[in-house]
């Protein structure tokens, strides 16, 4: 737990910009998907798998951009971390300066 | 290609008083592939994103980054929320492809049905003694009972089997990750130290640590930062001082004592019971008695 605090923020930057991508593109998986209307012109033959497909559509286009979101956030988690370690930088810089002389 | 049936076969069906299959398969496929290309896809992207993740540990350490490692951990495309959603996601077009494979199959059925059932109509037709229109009928009746069997066959074969495999085996399972799933740095534990409070906000770990020595160091810790909070302050203890002290246990027994000592030791403990919130705790608990 204890192994010390280490950061390459530039290089973490890159991946967090990378992973964003990611995110984007499980999201963009489902796009098919949502362009297909989901009806096959059933006449009732088959009404409960289609009721069923339908369903399973749905939740399907809920949960891949939920999913998306998540690798999203979780590179914007990766950029907050870098940001984080600059601001401090900043701020124990300005207002006293002359305390690390 | 979708099956349509012949206008010749379609008139025997009506005069069976059954009707053609109008569900189109192609459709069937489509969805099937489109459902096999978001699986695929998204399959694709959950592999990268684990990877960047696992990749960042290289250039990423500390207790802010074992956060983040331990929240991916419950996502991750090995056991986690990704690896489920694309198992899940695998069922479907699977499904899918078979349901075309039974309509296909229960359109060529009904049609032979309807194509023999034609042929013996137009003998029936032919031989047209005093029983061909018995024997018509019984053709039809036979044509009837042959289709409503296939019928009742695909829809209940579909619907028990498929229909069902859909939904346990991809819907239920969907609906239980979209359950679990949280946003890092949400409710439940943070992802990663500081995400959500502002730029600024350092990763502080509860109690002191390196930086509390530090100068110029921006903080608005809890308790225990350097002057901050109340647990610090010296207003929040009443703080006596030896006369104020011994004055106060005079007072209480009843012995002669420092009248200022003591007034300055009881004003000091009101003041320290504001701050404690035991002065206004004690004034609700009195005005809820009346």
């Amino acid at each position: 737990m204890n192994s010390g605090f280490e950061i390459a923020k530039e290089t973490l930057r890159l991946e967090a910009s990378r992973m964003r991508g990611h995110g984007d593109d499980y999201e963009a998986a489902a796009q098919r998907l949502r362009e297909r209307n989901g009806r096959w012109g059933d006449d009732g033959l088959f009404a409960e798998i289609e009721m069923a497909w339908i369903e399973c559509r749905q939740t399907v286009l809920a949960a891949v951009p939920s999913l998306g979101g998540m690798i999203g956030g979780m590179g914007h988690g990766m950029h907050a971390a870098p940001a984080n370690i600059d601001a401090a930088d900043a701020a124990s810089t300005l207002p006293e300066s002359a305390a690390w002389q | 290609m979708a099956i349509m049936l012949p206008p010749m076969l379609d008139t025997t069906l009506e005069l069976a008083g059954l009707w053609f299959p109008n569900i189109n398969e192609d459709e069937i496929h489509a969805d099937a592939q489109a459902a096999r290309v978001v699986q695929a896809g998204t399959t694709l992207a959950g592999a990268e994103a684990d990877a960047t993740v696992r990749g960042t540990s290289a250039v990423y350490r500390g207790e802010s980054a074992t956060e983040m490692q331990r929240a991916w951990q419950s996502n991750d495309n090995d056991s986690g929320h990704l690896a489920q959603a694309s198992a899940a996601m695998k069922v479907a077009p699977v499904a899918l492809d078979g349901l075309g494979t039974v309509v296909t199959a229960t359109k060529v059925a009904v049609g032979t049905i309807a194509a023999v059932g034609t042929v013996r109509l137009a003998y029936s037709a032919l031989a047209a003694g005093p029983t061909a229109g018995l024997a018509q009928s019984l053709v039809l009746l036979a044509v009837r009972r042959a289709g409503t069997k296939v019928f009742r066959q695909a829809s209940e074969g579909s619907g028990r089997t498929l229909a069902t495999g859909l939904r346990t085996l991809a819907t239920r399972r969907l609906h239980e990750i979209m359950e679990r799933l949280r946003p890092p740095g949400g409710p439940g534990g943070t992802a990663l130290a500081g995400v959500g409070h502002g730029p600024g906000r350092m990763p502080l770990s509860t109690g002191k640590n390196a930086f509390d020595r530090s100068p110029g160091i921006l903080q608005r810790g809890g308790r225990g930062g350097r002057g901050g909070g109340r647990g610090g302050s010296t207003e929040g203890d009443a703080n006596l001082n030896q006369a104020e002290q011994a004055a106060l246990e005079a007072k209480k027994n009843g012995q002669p004592y420092d009248r200022k000592a003591a007034n300055a030791a009881e004003s000091k403990q009101k003041k320290a019971e504001k701050f404690s919130g035991i002065r206004n705790a004690q004034k609700r608990a009195n005005n809820k008695r009346k």
